[in-house]
């Protein structure tokens, strides 16, 4: 049998053809048409923000609908449609049990925090800390940890957005990261929160079609789903064991999930853009139900990629994977917009809260009280760019690149856990907390996190450590200093 | 100007543990990777697949894999270096799992950048399903990731026999680069190895399909109900 590349050789001009096939096809079309929608959605809500209230909160009386939707859609970040499928390509499907912890934390937050925690509506969550810790100082120690924290998780999240410039459109992902970085900055300073909330229930919208469309494509190109199941029993016969990660470092990652999901700034700061308890119960179930929904479907889209691509350099890339080379270009583009969506939802509430932590809990609490309604609300807008510029500009010069995503994620998750769980709980719960109790258990958790990610063991996920810490530091220091006065704790244990 | 030195020290905290997360250490990479096949055959499909690999480890085999997806048999495995030919033996599980390795011995030893060629036959790999003709290609894949995963790291191109048009195909668009007596050519790029390629397609003129429509009306209804709903919300005051 002689050689078929004697039958015909490659064509020269296929390089020409296909710049032009890529500028023309369906993905990119999708593409731009979704980011018009956005860039509409950021200038019509410019429109509607006149108070602080509207820019930091979206005015304090969203629906259950809108409510619910921006909750999903921040959890339900590139670390689920890049991290976690990423995650499973290289381990397996043991990663997947992680997502029953989410109800659970998203139940904790409705039934146990949102009661008291919403009785004073603050702007953000350091505004809340600094009412109840009765300080200023512990307040701007909450912003800092905010500050750096996001700074990490941005950063995830951009080198995602990077890794999809890249499988898509062939660009550097150095330049599909700044690309990404200044249309989030674009529509997020111009609109706030009201922008933020708007496009983050168009993006859940789109999240959810996208993967709906693609799962049952994707497994009819297999044969089915029981001929899903034996390739890839073949392919990697760990896939459905527990063998793929320490049982110890599943279970910590659990816990990093669930305590990081329920004290995440800006999880909680949306409780405060909900008009009543009964709206934030009913918007809390929605987000249950669609992370859930998501979270099971992409679980299916990593069996695919186990299946079709067998040697990605980074499981990372399976889902682009999939979008680029298994849907039909127009769906394809729309799954890759759902991909760039859950990348930008989460991206873009974190600026909000990382902007208020920087210009609320920082400029205008410690060095500029004074400031009038126009020039908070320009300090407002440069605090959002400037902690959107700093992780591409780290990026840039080469640091915190390297890790899977889902695993920046799970330290950004980690740090939240550790250092916000405690004092936002017992804030709320134990009338005893103080101020230095407080203080001691946010840079304990985030101190004993950082230790323990870099010297600890790998097996136990450093929120375990970081969380007990952060406990331990919270009961001995409140214990050991003099009680909070009655004007501190009366707004949350007074019916 | 305690709460700047905090802000300092912990930045300084994370840049030092982001250096700590960087890893650097040598690998063995595919630089690119051009796949050939030729389905004019009646029954069997040849391979050709054109494999830049770069070899920076001591590793003294390249691991190849592919998966067979219930269809064909895959013979006649060779790799051709610039100066030797390796016949290679694939070994197969009951699932249709086939694994192998090339050699890399004294004579075709390979060190930075280097060119290899796989090729083989595929066995059985055309079948009629409906009115339609399916080929279904197991590509064996050399187990070393990609440098970069950007599209034209991989390109595929395809050789069909005259009368044939393309219905449907993993990966998708293929796309028709020219035709001649030998057949159609299409051609399609990725950002990395695919374990299959698999072509439907009709001798009875072209059709529309299922696929097709979706493609087509899901995006409409999807911003066409985004503007509905924006449109109504942005008319009501407030």
């Amino acid at each position: 049998m002689g050689s078929p590349v004697a039958l015909y050789r490659y064509s020269d001009s296929l390089c020409d053809l296909d710049v032009l096939d890529r500028v023309m096809s369906g993905q990119i079309f999708i593409f731009c048409l979704y980011f018009l929608v956005v860039f509409a959605i950021g200038w019509i809500s410019l429109k509607r923000t006149s108070t602080q209230e509207d820019y930091w909160i979206a005015g304090g009386d969203l629906g259950w609908a809108l409510g619910g939707s921006t909750i999903a859609a921040t959890h339900t970040s590139a670390g689920t449609f890049l991290g976690t499928i990423g995650v499973m390509y290289t381990a397996g499907w043991s990663f997947g049990w992680i997502v029953l912890s989410l109800p659970l934390a998203y139940w904790f937050m409705a039934a146990v925090l949102a009661p008291r925690f919403t009785r004073v509506q603050e702007l953000t969550l350091p505004a809340f800390i600094g009412r109840r810790y009765y300080s200023d100082k512990v307040r701007a120690l909450a912003a800092v940890i905010i500050l750096v924290a996001t700074v990490v998780y941005i950063q995830a999240q951009i080198v995602a957005g990077g890794l999809i410039a890249t499988t898509v459109f062939g660009i550097p992902t150095k330049f599909g990261m700044v690309g990404f970085t200044v249309i989030l900055l674009a529509y997020t300073a111009l609109g706030g929160m009201l922008a933020v909330v708007y496009t983050d229930f168009l993006q859940l919208f789109v999240m959810v079609a996208g993967v709906m469309l693609t799962l049952p494509l994707a497994i009819l190109h297999m044969g089915g789903v029981d001929a899903l199941f034996t390739y890839v029993q073949e392919v990697n016969p760990h896939t459905f064991t527990w063998e793929g990660l320490p049982p110890t470092l599943l279970f910590t990652m659990g816990l990093a999930f669930m305590l990081g999901s329920i004290s995440s700034p800006a999880q909680l700061v949306r409780l405060y853009t909900m008009r009543d308890m009964k709206t934030i119960r009913r918007g809390i179930l929605l987000a249950i139900i669609a992370i859930t929904a998501v979270n099971l479907m992409v679980f299916m889209l990593s069996l695919v990629a186990v299946v079709l691509y067998p040697a990605l350099p980074t499981g990372d890339l399976a889902m682009p994977m999939i979008a680029r080379t298994v849907l039909p270009p127009f769906i394809g583009g729309i799954m890759l917009a759902a991909i760039t969506s859950a990348m930008m939802s989460t991206v873009d509430s974190l600026l909000i809260v990382a902007g208020s932590a920087l210009s609320q809990d920082i400029y205008q609490t410690l060095i500029d009280p004074e400031l009038g309604e126009k020039g908070r609300r320009i300090v407002d807008r440069i605090g959002i760019v400037v902690v959107g510029f700093v992780p591409v500009l780290l990026l840039l010069i080469g640091i915190g690149e390297g890790e899977l995503i889902q695993f920046i994620v799970l330290l950004f998750t980690a740090l939240m856990a550790s250092s916000f769980f405690v004092p936002v709980f017992c804030g709320i719960h134990w009338r005893r907390a103080t101020r230095e109790g407080a203080a001691a258990a946010m840079l304990g958790g985030v101190t004993v996190t950082f230790i323990w990610k870099a010297f600890g063991s790998a097996a136990i996920d450093p929120v375990l450590p970081g969380f007990l810490a952060s406990a331990t530091l919270m009961f001995i220091v409140s214990l050991m200093t003099p009680p909070p006065p009655e004007t501190a704790t009366e707004p949350y244990f007074t019916n | 100007m305690i709460y700047f030195r905090t802000l300092l020290g912990a930045l300084a905290i994370l840049i030092v543990f982001l250096a700590f997360s960087q890893s650097l250490y040598g690998q063995d990479y595919l630089s690119n990777a051009k796949i050939f096949m030729d389905l004019t055959g009646d029954d069997v499909a040849q391979v050709s697949i054109h494999y830049k690999v770069i070899h920076d480890t001591d590793q003294s085999e390249i691991p190849l894999a592919g998966l067979l997806f219930g269809i064909g048999e895959v013979s006649d495995v060779r790799a051709l270096f610039a100066d030797s030919v390796q016949t290679i033996k694939l070994s197969q599980t009951s699932g249709g799992r086939v694994t192998g390795s090339i050699a890399i011995s004294r004579i075709s030893r390979i060190e930075g950048e280097s060119n290899l060629e796989l090729i083989y036959d595929v066995h059985q790999a055309k079948t009629l399903i409906g009115d339609l003709w399916s080929w279904q290609v197991p590509i064996l894949t050399v187990m070393w990731p990609p440098v970069v995963a950007r599209p034209g790291t991989v390109t595929i191109e395809t050789l069909m026999p005259l009368g044939y048009s393309v219905i449907e195909s993993l990966p998708i668009n293929l796309r028709i680069i020219g035709e001649n007596e030998g057949g159609k050519r299409y051609v399609t790029e990725m950002p990395a190895m695919p374990s299959l390629v698999s072509i439907r397609a009709a001798d009875k003129g072209k059709r529309v399909t299922i696929m097709g429509i979706l493609n087509f009306a899901v995006p409409i209804l999807l911003f066409g109900s985004i503007s509905f709903f924006g449109w109504r919300h942005i008319r009501e005051p407030g």
